[in-house]
């Protein structure tokens, strides 16, 4: 008998599940806490946990990774030079778009196409290889997106071949990104997966020599954002697509699990909240592309609702007495402590002594992560290290140090050599029955930190933070309802507005108005921390909460059962030579074509389309592959325009025994 | 009669000729420039209506619209920018390959009348133009017409052009002329249709999100 491994390495803990693809049972499912440092240990540790496991067994290893959602969500990622080709500058200056870039270099280089896919400068190649050798150093990967590329994606293949030619980096191009328009958003899509190759990389390369310890020799795939899987080769180059892949497997997971097709799922990991919502059995995709964190990105991904809140959240009092939480992900005080006892006589002496010394950063340590990279480090950044290397040290404490100084430890942070740890809603929910260990007097002592800063018991910081985040969830949830049917969010909403919302979220005094909502769906909860909060969450909500066997396990589960599916689109265009004269273009993917006829060139644009969705199907670690065809037809007076969708859907190749 | 209703009069009548001396006598005997303008394009809104139902011809029409200027021109100095209310900015022009002008400087001069900020494009306008407008005039709306049917395909053109430059978002477009129908409109992907000069107006002004006008597609 053939079992599938699913594994869902989130940004707290690492869940894997055996199952029967035949039966759909559960048949062992076991806990880790993620290792960030090293994903590889937690994701062992896990697999280690799962009783009854034979390795000869495995037919399939299927993974879902919040990793990709935390990093875009927190701002990590690798460092990366953008290429822009024949871009305008002032359609970028427009809004800030070029200054919140994450990226190291953005160049603009002379090049780029128009609407039909026609040269409108030649590639300058010179300054192309200028701006590569300039910054080739600095940086971990190469992003390229010309303008109007999705129509003629010959200048982005000749800066990529330059790349190859100066460097060894890896290099993402808009084209092989999406078929859509939107030059700003091509490139922050690129952006967005050139940031996340090392990670994805990091995490991959774990993952495998854990199996190959663990001797399973079953083939590796990866949930991308829209449930589907992809093989660990296709993902290396298309990280960003795992976007979201934790949410889109805990949300496939419950509607497996909760045997329900319409259903609001929650997913309470560690970092963040997603939100999404099932119909007829089907995940809501956004058509235009994902938006992660702000980022309005061409991912094709379930339309999920990401909140940066969660277990881990960071809480914090901000300006002396707003209590924060998140979107900042920090390690429990308890973790850190159950790893550092020391801590716990810190804190405790911060309790006592300072009221709210360190303002917003009371709580916050740095601790040593991974190895810096071989990156120039400023002197500053240096003596923070060396003062980590003794332990864990409190943020202000370690500002007091006349080499640190003000010196920011953001960029440590980014680069993953230090990681925070802080006040979080897992200090605050410490139970011993929560069964994964920690030390319950550093969770209480940071506790008390900040609830002294706030001049409050440490019972009323607690009900304040799970108050904070059963309101926050609620009213997202009723804002995604309403933005995904109307396209207009609740929340620029005048201020009258807001509070009748509040009252109708929370009733109290200050309206002499009752109102309730009632949302018509069930919530399907899956993750850790759902049982304490999603309860509370429906009741104000006026519908029931599930919360289905296995559910802290849901993205496993979901991981588990998931199939492959690859969509390609091509496009076929009139282009008007002259008086009644014309040819059709078809712009796909790969290439861009002319032909004389409508019905050849459709013709020619579905076989183009067929065979790409199933070549990336069967590279996807597809068998039994088939493809679905559709035409989106658009007459434009005598002439037409059509769009080819090929589908091409299948189920994961099993390891042969 | 009082002056203001003479010079709405005139502007109907089409009288280009005594249309300015009208506003100069108003502005001396005391009338601030505001009410002037209000009066001048309460003249064009009444011709777009007659032009609408069909008692008025599309030469009469422009004649009005040259009145109405003629007397704008008079004021002008005495309105700042933020002075004239404009309801928005909109950028209009005839597509590439079509030189079709009456219908489009039609639509132009009652939007003007309407109170919005209009750049003419004028005719044989490429979507890069139509695109570059948008951008140098923060347009609310982008607004094409097309008379023949072969340059159709050149508002859909438009529309790839312009959300590629990632402007489709915040900007409206609309388009007419006798081959465009409702349903081209909205197969293309724009905003809006009009049939005339007169929808034209009620359709920009409920693009812009202005409440309380009638809905017609």
């Amino acid at each position: 008998m053939r079992q599938t491994l699913g594994i869902d390495t989130g940004g707290t803990y690492t869940d894997s599940v055996l199952l029967d693809p035949s039966s759909g049972e559960v048949q062992a499912k076991s806990k880790a806490l993620t290792t960030p440092a090293d994903l590889s240990v937690g994701i062992g540790l896990s697999i280690a946990g799962l009783e009854g496991l034979n390795p000869e067994s495995i037919g399939l290893v299927s993974l879902s990774t919040t990793l990709a959602t935390n990093a875009v969500v927190e701002g990590h990622g690798g460092l990366v030079a953008l290429l822009l080709i024949g871009y305008d500058r002032s359609i970028l200056e427009l809004d800030p778009w070029d200054k919140r870039m994450p990226v190291e270099t953005t160049s603009y280089i002379r090049g780029g196409h128009d609407v039909k896919g026609e040269e409108v400068c030649p590639l300058d190649i010179e300054a192309a290889r200028e701006v590569i050798l300039a910054s080739r150093a600095q940086v971990e990967a190469f992003a390229v997106s010309g303008y109007f590329s999705v129509m003629n994606p010959d200048h982005e293949r000749v800066a990529r071949d330059l790349i190859s030619e100066l460097t060894d980096l890896p290099i993402v191009c808009g084209h092989q990104l999406s078929s859509k328009l939107n030059a700003v958003r091509r490139a922050s899509t690129a952006v967005l997966n050139a940031r996340l190759l090392p990670l994805i990389k990091r995490l991959l390369d774990a993952v495998k020599e854990v199996l190959r310890e663990a001797g399973i020799g079953a083939p590796l795939m990866l949930v991308n954002g829209d449930g589907s899987l992809v093989s660990e080769r296709a993902a290396r180059k298309r990280p960003a697509e795992t976007v979201l892949s934790g949410p889109a497997a805990s949300a496939i997971g419950a509607q497996f699990l909760a045997g329900l097709d319409d259903a609001i799922v929650v997913d309470i990991g560690g970092t963040t909240t997603d939100i999404a919502i099932l119909e007829d059995g089907q995940l809501w995709t956004n058509p235009s592309g994902a938006r992660v964190g702000g980022w309005e990105t061409h991912v094709s991904a379930a339309d999920l609702r990401t909140i940066g809140l969660g277990g881990d959240s960071h809480v914090r009092v901000e300006h002396g007495h707003e209590l924060r939480v998140g979107p900042q992900r920090a390690i429990p005080l308890c973790r850190l402590g159950a790893e550092y006892p020391a801590i716990v006589r810190d804190l405790e002496a911060a309790a006592l002594a300072g009221m709210g010394r360190g303002g917003a950063h009371s709580t916050d340590y740095l601790v040593l992560a991974g190895p810096a990279a071989d990156l120039p480090l400023s002197a500053a950044e240096q003596a923070i290290l060396r003062a980590l290397s003794a332990g864990p040290r409190l943020i202000w404490v370690l500002a007091r140090s006349p080499d640190v100084g003000s010196a920011s430890p953001d960029r440590l942070e980014a680069l993953g050599a230090v990681r925070r740890a802080g006040l979080t809603p897992t200090d605050l929910l410490w139970t011993p029955s929560a069964g994964l260990g920690g030390s319950r007097a550093a969770a209480r002592a940071g506790a008390q930190v900040v609830a002294k800063q706030l001049g409050i018991s440490e019972s009323e910081l607690a009900r304040r933070v799970f108050q904070h985040a059963i309101g926050r969830i609620a009213r997202e949830i009723i804002d995604k309802l309403v933005e995904d049917s109307t396209g207009a969010s609740l929340f620029p909403a005048p201020k009258a507005w807001d509070c009748l919302l509040q009252q109708a979220l929370r009733p109290g005094d200050s309206l002499a108005i009752d109102c309730q909502l009632q949302v018509r769906m069930p919530i399907v909860a899956v993750g850790a921390p759902a049982p304490s909060l999603l309860p509370q969450v429906a009741e104000r909500l006026g519908t029931k909460c599930i919360i289905p066997d296995h559910a802290e396990v849901g993205g496993a589960v979901g991981a588990a059962v998931g199939g492959v599916t690859h969509t390609v689109d091509v496009f076929v265009q009139p282009h008007v030579l002259g008086a009644g004269t014309a040819t059709y273009l078809i712009h796909s993917p790969e290439a861009r074509e002319e032909v004389r006829s409508f019905d050849r060139a459709v013709r020619r644009a579905e076989e183009i389309a067929t065979h790409l969705a199933r070549r990336a199907a069967y590279r996807s670690g597809a068998e039994g592959v088939s493809v679905h065809v559709s035409r989106r037809r658009l007459d434009l007076g005598t002439l037409s325009e059509v769009t080819i969708r090929a589908v091409a859907s299948g189920k994961p190749r099993l390891a042969t025994s | 009669m009082d002056v203001l209703q003479r010079i709405r009069e005139k502007v109907i009548a089409g009288d280009r000729g005594s249309t300015p001396d009208l506003v100069q006598r108003a502005l001396t005997v005391g009338h601030d420039a505001h009410t002037i303008m209000d009066a001048l394009v309460n003249g064009m809104d009444a011709v777009g209506e007659e032009w609408r139902v069909g008692n008025m011809f599309i030469p009469e029409v422009l004649t009005s619209a040259e009145a109405m200027h003629g007397g704008m021109d008079i004021i002008q100095p005495q309105l700042t920018a933020s002075d004239t209310r404009l309801r928005g900015s909109v950028a209009i022009g005839t597509v590439q390959g079509d030189l079709h002008d009456i219908g489009k400087s039609l639509v132009s001069m009652m939007l003007q009348g309407a109170g919005f900020d209009v750049h003419d494009l004028g005719v044989n306008t490429s979507p890069e133009e139509f695109m570059e407008a948008v951008k140098t005039h923060e347009a609310d709306i982008v607004a094409m017409s097309a008379l023949l049917t072969t340059t159709l395909p050149y508002m859909r053109d438009t529309i790839l052009v312009l959300e590629e430059a990632g402007l489709r978002d915040s900007v409206k477009v609309m388009v007419g002329g006798a081959p465009v129908t409702p349903e081209f409109a909205d197969s293309i992907g724009a905003d809006g249709y009009a049939p005339d000069g007169s929808t034209a107006v009620t359709k920009a002004r409920e693009l812009v999100g202005e409440p309380g006008q009638a809905t017609r597609t």
